[in-house]
């Protein structure tokens, strides 16, 4: 059974690989237009000659099976695509980035998966209780509010309002002397980035944590677990959580690149030099390469935290089969 | 006893707000229907720049001196249109991959499956960003491009539907006197999971409009026509914070969220309606207390 399930995961990933592969090596050169304009972002401004030796640089001379080996191959060794606007390898650029982002995207989803975890399971637990009816009324609330909404209103509020907090980028102009502070000043940058973030992502993960405690709460082996007299942390961490925290795992693990999708917006809004910013600026400039090799990231990156997921699912789970709830 | 009347204000709760969400979303769809009845000012009449909320504009002037709140509801039509329709063609994509891929066996069925599942995973938005950047950005571009990626979510809820329905006794019965299988499948099956369909409408129509909105804050697709998402990008991008014009730049958010908070107790309303009918029949009454006041829990997220 285990096996069959490992299998079966491991298998989804490759072909979801394949088929992201097939997706962003297809896209340029089929869809109508240029597809000399979509390898490398460009617009007009571009002579002739100058023209021909990007087409030949591309490939795109060669026949489509010589373009789609060359493309596997530039690939592995971290060539994601050649940009006009930058000037050189989308990878190269990307490999600046991508820190910045997960520095505000890493503490979002550790944050957000204890909040919902924690919150999720207790209302969930007692559910229609007072402290259910708050909190999940507030995170239907917050579930609503469009990212980018919630992160402009932190900002005007804390930012410019009340002066509490930096308006954006990730250190001040001028960083304070000493590590110490440095490190401080830094913190006081990400506060309102990953709040935004955590703010949400946390209530569709609460949602789901809530509906499968409130189902396990009538279950017998709950009900006897109280008559035994065990505290409720151990109620919920050794009785609820083993037996129906599969869903919340297995979201947890595509959360992440929800989470690096969503910080496209946040970063935008709060003048931060990494991959969002990179992506809501590449929209602009059509700048194809940049917008194909972001998304190829984020891709990758939900497909190996969902077979991590899978995997952490069938090593915590006493039973499989209960994962069907939705 | 006290476990009755919590479910009782329950009731009452999911109806009034059922009520309000009704109100909101009429309202929004008048403005969309007769913009021009309603709005103040003609859309593209040029006042003073920047003004401050007051009678004569409630909610202000933009940077080219529009009034902002008769641009908002000439711009709730093209909001309201792409969600609706992009959710029309993700319900009848949706609904169609769920039949087939509850039905089907084998191959077909894996391949389908692992279809849906793959697009359930990957995020919407950075997809969507890159397919709409290679369409040239009308308004039905965006419908476009939401449909081609958002119809997963409807589609898994409808197999779970189809598989419960397959495995009924009436349906065995049809096999067995050997009708056809197209014929049990779209006579008989498709109708029954129709309920599934119809109640992932309204979420759809809720998490298009979404996706949408952030799209059109992102400049894709900006160069159609004005929505609420493409007037935030212009409030953005005209420095409406800098100049603290919360109004122009908050306004629009506001509205979004007034629309998918609308959508969401609609929504859930009918599911609470829906699992009551289904529990009555079944006459399951533990399980109906934990459906009635259940979230949903919607398998997509539209936010990215």
């Amino acid at each position: 059974m285990i096996r069959k399930k490992l299998t079966g995961s491991i298998a989804f990933s490759i072909v979801a690989l394949t088929l992201i592969l097939l997706v962003n090596f297809f896209l340029p050169r089929l869809m109508p237009g240029d597809p000399l304009a979509f390898l490398i972002g460009s617009d007009e401004g571009i002579s002739e000659e100058e023209y021909n030796e990007y087409y030949h640089a591309m490939g795109l001379d060669k026949p489509i099976g010589e373009q789609f080996a060359d493309y596997l191959d530039n690939l592995f060794h971290g060539r994601l695509g050649y940009s006009y606007h930058h000037g050189r390898d989308v990878g190269e650029v990307l490999k600046e980035k991508l820190p910045r982002t997960l520095l505000i995207a890493f503490p979002a989803w550790i944050i957000s998966a204890l909040i919902a975890l924690l919150l999720g399971i207790y209302a969930g637990y007692r559910r229609r209780g007072l402290f259910d009816r708050l909190t999940s009324g507030a995170m239907v609330v917050a579930d609503t509010a469009p990212t980018f909404l919630m992160a402009m209103l932190l900002l005007i509020v804390f930012a410019y309002e009340l002066n509490w907090l930096p308006f954006g980028a990730l250190n001040s102009a001028i960083a304070p002397e000493g590590a110490l502070s440095a490190f401080a000043d830094r913190l006081r940058h990400l506060v309102l980035p990953v709040l935004t973030i955590v703010l949400a992502s946390t209530p569709k993960k609460y949602l789901l944590m809530r509906s499968a405690a409130a189902k396990a709460a009538d279950e017998k082996y709950i009900v006897y677990a109280r008559a035994r007299g065990l505290s409720t942390p151990a109620v919920l961490f050794r009785h609820v959580f083993p037996n129906v925290g599969q869903p919340f795992i297995a979201m947890l693990g595509t959360g992440f690149g929800k989470i690096l999708s969503g910080s496209i917006v946040v970063e935008m809004i709060f003048s931060i030099d990494g991959m969002g910013t990179l992506v809501s600026r590449a929209i602009t400039d059509l700048d194809y390469p940049v917008l194909q090799a972001a998304f190829m990231i984020i891709a990758l990156s939900v497909i190996a935290s969902n077979l991590i997921a899978d995997l952490i699912c069938l090593l915590i789970g006493p039973r499989q089969g209960g994962a069907e709830s939705l | 006893m006290k476990k009755s009347a919590s479910l009782k204000l329950n009731r009452v709760l999911s109806a009034v707000l059922f009520a309000l969400g009704i109100a909101v979303l009429a309202v929004f769809i008048l403005f969309a229907i007769a913009p021009d009845a309603i709005a103040p000012y003609n859309p593209k009449l040029s006042f003073d720049t920047f003004l401050e909320p007051s009678a004569e504009h409630i909610l202000g002037t933009n940077n080219l001196g529009y009034d902002i709140l008769s641009e908002l509801i000439h711009a709730s039509r093209t909001t309201l249109t792409v969600g609706l329709l992009s959710a029309l063609v993700c319900t009848f994509i949706g609904t169609i991959a769920g039949v087939v891929a509850g039905c089907a066996k084998g191959l077909t069925g894996e391949i389908l499956n692992g279809f849906i599942n793959f697009f359930i995973i990957i995020p919407m938005l950075p997809l969507a960003i890159v397919i709409g950047a290679y369409l040239s950005g009308g308004a039905l571009d965006t419908v476009l491009t939401i449909s081609l990626i958002g119809w997963c979510g409807t589609a898994r809820a409808v197999k779970a539907k189809t598989e419960k329905v397959k495995n009924s006794p009436y349906i065995r019965l049809m096999r067995g006197l050997g009708f056809s299988r197209m014929r049990i499948l779209f006579r008989h099956v498709l109708p029954n999971v129709l309920d599934v369909a119809a109640a992932r409408y309204i979420t759809s129509v809720a998490s298009c409009i979404l996706l949408e909105s952030t799209l059109g804050f992102l400049g894709v697709g900006a160069a159609g026509s004005m929505s609420w998402g493409v007037m935030i990008n212009y409030a953005y991008k005209f420095g409406g914070l800098a100049r603290g014009a919360y109004n122009w730049l908050l306004a629009p958010g506001v509205c979004i969220m007034l629309l998918e908070l609308a959508f969401h107790f609609i929504s859930r309303f009918i599911e609470d309606r829906l699992s009551a009918v289904r529990d009555g029949r079944s006459k399951k009454a533990s399980g109906g207390a934990i459906g009635a006041d259940g979230y949903a829990v919607a398998g997509e997220n539209s936010k990215g």
